[in-house]
Formats: structure tokens, C-alpha cells, sequence
């Protein structure tokens, strides 16, 4: 079979992958080859409410990178066009007395990174969203929260590195990946490929892959079930945890996280529990018609932090893993074409480094 | 009337011309064209327009379109309010 050479190779096209492909697409010269075991969408990435959320990341430097991500959108909408990344702000409503004591100290948290938490009253949460129920205690607001088009920023990153000459491969699986002298060599369904340098950002499926280097990515799956409404009128302006309405008047609401593998079903349960929760945070949604139900894996590392990097033991092989893919791909893909590239990234990455697991309980 | 402005997805007013765009840039599954172009994600879910886009599809990448996967039906069947979800609801609606 012909071997097929490249720079370096990005296994999966979800919206990290393709994150890193775009901006790796930039520098003239870096031949690469994206591969994907179905089509970009098909997985975690295409089941989302996409939030760009930063204002309950906690640590607060997980709070910073994930600003550093939204800043990274602003600019993208304009290298890449139109993602419909909005700053809606957001808000996390406040039901009792014990996450009123955990908004306050959020706040303090957040205060350390210079994100803006404010602490509203009811009678302020109300005038700026007076849909949602009376019932609530207050919320937390910050303006920096908003949300993009899931779709859009997947098909212009796509677009965009494909215009730059990046080379892609689809529902192409990969069953081996084997170190070689010069690099790494990966097999798949449709050929074989070799390249210097591999990244791992395969999602879900990032920890079977790195078992062919006895790679240990210590990640879960965490299944969240959605409802879609009908379009209807403008109920809600904000991202509110747990649900955001699009600008053709859907509702997306979900609140769940089930441990459940692979399972992409929708139980009834749940979605009970899902219209439950919504009508008591936004009353007048309980005449609002649902149209669809949808389920996705996110994929979870075992201690919530992005796994990013370089493996120490594998020179030259790099993973970039992650729970709110969404909201990190801008600032993960950046941050990855400089490792790549230039062995530093310009934002500190460190902390994120596969490294800390080590020594770590085995089922942590 | 140029065969390429029909109208597939009518809940999305989604025209053959949409769908063969997605299918150039890699689509190959009725659910690749959803994601790509919201075709089928409108009020009928995908009820009216499945068939007519599957026969696009095939006839594009010259497979039988019984070989193309099906599309994830979910619930509801038909649109109901969130009411109807939440246990009872239907005495107090």
C-alpha cells in the first residue's frame, strides 16, 4: 500500500481538531492531513448548545483561559467570517441560600482573572430578563458570555483550511498508530500515512487511540440530552445555564449528565426532567412547542481540565482533549499551531499538561 | 424553472442547489447535509424532505440509496408543548 507523507497529522475533525487545522493551515509550507472517522459534526461537536462560556470556569485560570478563547472568536469572526459569535452575556440563576454563599465566592475567584461577575438581586435578573421566574433567589451576570454558531465555525475553520491547502480525510477510522524513526505512522480504513508530527484530538475516542502508544488519557464520557422548541417569540436574551434561544426564535434546553458511554440515545426521563427545569426557570415556555429532542457524548477529563500538549515520553506527539470544546477551540487551536511550530505556545499551557495525571490513582 | 432551485426542505426553504453545495464540501449522509445546511431540522423533522434528499445524495455519489444510512428519528413525533412532558401537565394545561 502507498504511504502517503505529511508535516503532521490531526486525528479528529471535531471543532478542536479543526480548530488547530485552521490555524496550523497558516503557516506556509506545513503540509497536514486531518482525519476523521465520520464527517466534521457527526460526534460531540454537532450536539451542542455552543456556549461561549466563562463565567463560572472555575479556577479562575480556567477562567482566564477561557476568556482568552472568547477574545480569540472576536478575532476569528473577522479572519474567518461570520461564526455569529455573540456576547450575549450570561447568567446562572440563583434558586437557594447555598448557591447564593457559592455565587459569592465565585465572584471572588473570578475577581483574580479581571472577569466581571456581578451578583444580581431578583428584581435586577428580573428587569433583565423579566421571562424568567419570580421565584428565583437572583443570578450571577457577566457580559463576557455568549455563544457561536456550531455549525458556522465548523464549516468556515473547515473551509478556511482547506483554502490554505490543508489536506482532509473523512469517515476515515484509524486502526493503528506506531512510532516510526522519523515520526509516526497512522493506518486507517482507506491507507496508510506517516508524518513527524501527530496530534490527538480525537474527543471521545482520543483515549482508545492513545492505547496504541500506551498513552493514558484519563477521560469519561458525560452524555446531556437537549429539547428544541418551535420557533417562537423572543423569550430569553441571554445564555442562561442551561438553555439559550437562537436568533430564528428555538429554544435549546438542557441540563443533564449521565455517564451512560457511548449511548447517544434520548430517554424519557431525562427529557422529563429537562421541560421540568425549563418551566420553572422560564414559566411561559410551558405552552411552547418541542419539535426535537438530541443527545451528545462530551467528553470529560477525569479531573475537568483540558488535557493539552506534548506527551513527554512521544516526542513530537500532541493531545489536545477536552470538556467545552466550544468555547476552547479558538484559544486551543492557537495555542497548538505555536507548540507545533515553535515548541512555546504565547498563552501558558503548562498546567494543562498530560504530565499531571502522572502518579495519580489509576481510576483517576 | 431551473432544476436546481427546487425546493427540497421546505420547512427550511432549502433548494437542490443548497444540498449539492454541502455534498461538494464532503457530505455524504443525510445527516452530514442537516448539520451543513439545516435541511430536515425545521417543523417536520425531516418527514417530508428525507426521501426526496436521499435520492440527491445517491444519484451524487453514484451509490444505491439503500446503501445510505437512515436519519436519527427522535422524539416527539409530533410537536407538543413542554407541558405535556411534565407530570401533570395535562390536567392543568
Amino acid at each position: 500500500m502507498k504511504v502517503e507523507t505529511y508535516d503532521a497529522i490531526v486525528i479528529g475533525a471535531g471543532v478542536v481538531g479543526l480548530g488547530i487545522t485552521y490555524e496550523l493551515s497558516k503557516q506556509q509550507g506545513l503540509k497536514t492531513l486531518t482525519i476523521d472517522q465520520g464527517y466534521p459534526m457527526s460526534g460531540t461537536s454537532g450536539a451542542t448548545q455552543a456556549w461561549i462560556w466563562v463565567h463560572s470556569k472555575t479556577p479562575y485560570k480556567y477562567g482566564q483561559l477561557s476568556l482568552a478563547s472568547a477574545n480569540r472568536y472576536q478575532e476569528l469572526q473577522e479572519e474567518i467570517g461570520d461564526i455569529e459569535y455573540i456576547r450575549s452575556g450570561g447568567i446562572a440563576p440563583i434558586f437557594s441560600k447555598q448557591e447564593l454563599y457559592d455565587a459569592k465566592a465565585l465572584q471572588l475567584e473570578m475577581s483574580k482573572a479581571n472577569i466581571p461577575v456581578d451578583l444580581l438581586s431578583r428584581e435586577e435578573i428580573l428587569k433583565l430578563e423579566p421571562n424568567l421566574s419570580p421565584n428565583l433567589l437572583g443570578a450571577t451576570y457577566s457580559p463576557i458570555d455568549g455563544h457561536v454558531n456550531p455549525f458556522k465555525l465548523i464549516q468556515r475553520y473547515h473551509l478556511q483550511a482547506k483554502i490554505n491547502g490543508a489536506h482532509f480525510s473523512f469517515y476515515n477510522g484509524v486502526r493503528a498508530l506506531e512510532k516510526t524513526e522519523v515520526g509516526y505512522k497512522v493506518t486507517t480504513n482507506r491507507g496508510v500515512y506517516e508524518a513527524e508530527k501527530v496530534i490527538l484530538s480525537a474527543g471521545l475516542w482520543s483515549k482508545s487511540i492513545g492505547e496504541f502508544l500506551n498513552i493514558r488519557i484519563p477521560t469519561h464520557t458525560s452524555r446531556g440530552q437537549i429539547l428544541v422548541t418551535e420557533p417562537t417569540e423572543p423569550l430569553i436574551h441571554h445564555v442562561i445555564i442551561g438553555m439559550r434561544q437562537l436568533s430564528n426564535g428555538i429554544v435549546l434546553m438542557g441540563f443533564s449528565k449521565e455517564d451512560v458511554g457511548y449511548d447517544r440515545r434520548t430517554t424519557m426521563d431525562v427529557l422529563q426532567d429537562t421541560a421540568e427545569k425549563s418551566v420553572n426557570l422560564v414559566p411561559k415556555l410551558k405552552d411552547v412547542k418541542i419539535v426535537r429532542s438530541f443527545s451528545g457524548i462530551r467528553v470529560m477529563p477525569n479531573d475537568g481540565l483540558p488535557i493539552f500538549g506534548e506527551v513527554s515520553e512521544q516526542k513530537n506527539l500532541y493531545v489536545a482533549v477536552t470538556h467545552s470544546g466550544m468555547t476552547l477551540s479558538a484559544i486551543l487551536g492557537k495555542s497548538m499551531a505555536e507548540l507545533v511550530t515553535t515548541g512555546e505556545s504565547s498563552f501558558p499551557m503548562e498546567a494543562y499538561s498530560i504530565e499531571r495525571f502522572k502518579g495519580r490513582e489509576e481510576n483517576q | 424553472m431551473e432544476a436546481n432551485q427546487v425546493i427540497v426542505c421546505h420547512c427550511e426553504e432549502l433548494t437542490v442547489a443548497d444540498l449539492k453545495m454541502a455534498f461538494e464540501h464532503g457530505a455524504r449522509t443525510f445527516d452530514d447535509l442537516k448539520r451543513m445546511s439545516r435541511c430536515g431540522m425545521g417543523h417536520c423533522q425531516a418527514k417530508y424532505c428525507f426521501d426526496a434528499a436521499n435520492d440527491h445524495l445517491a444519484n451524487w455519489s453514484k451509490v444505491p440509496v439503500e446503501c445510505l444510512p437512515n436519519t436519527r428519528h427522535r422524539m416527539p413525533i409530533r410537536p407538543v408543548p413542554l407541558k405535556v412532558f411534565i407530570e401533570g401537565g395535562f390536567h392543568e394545561g
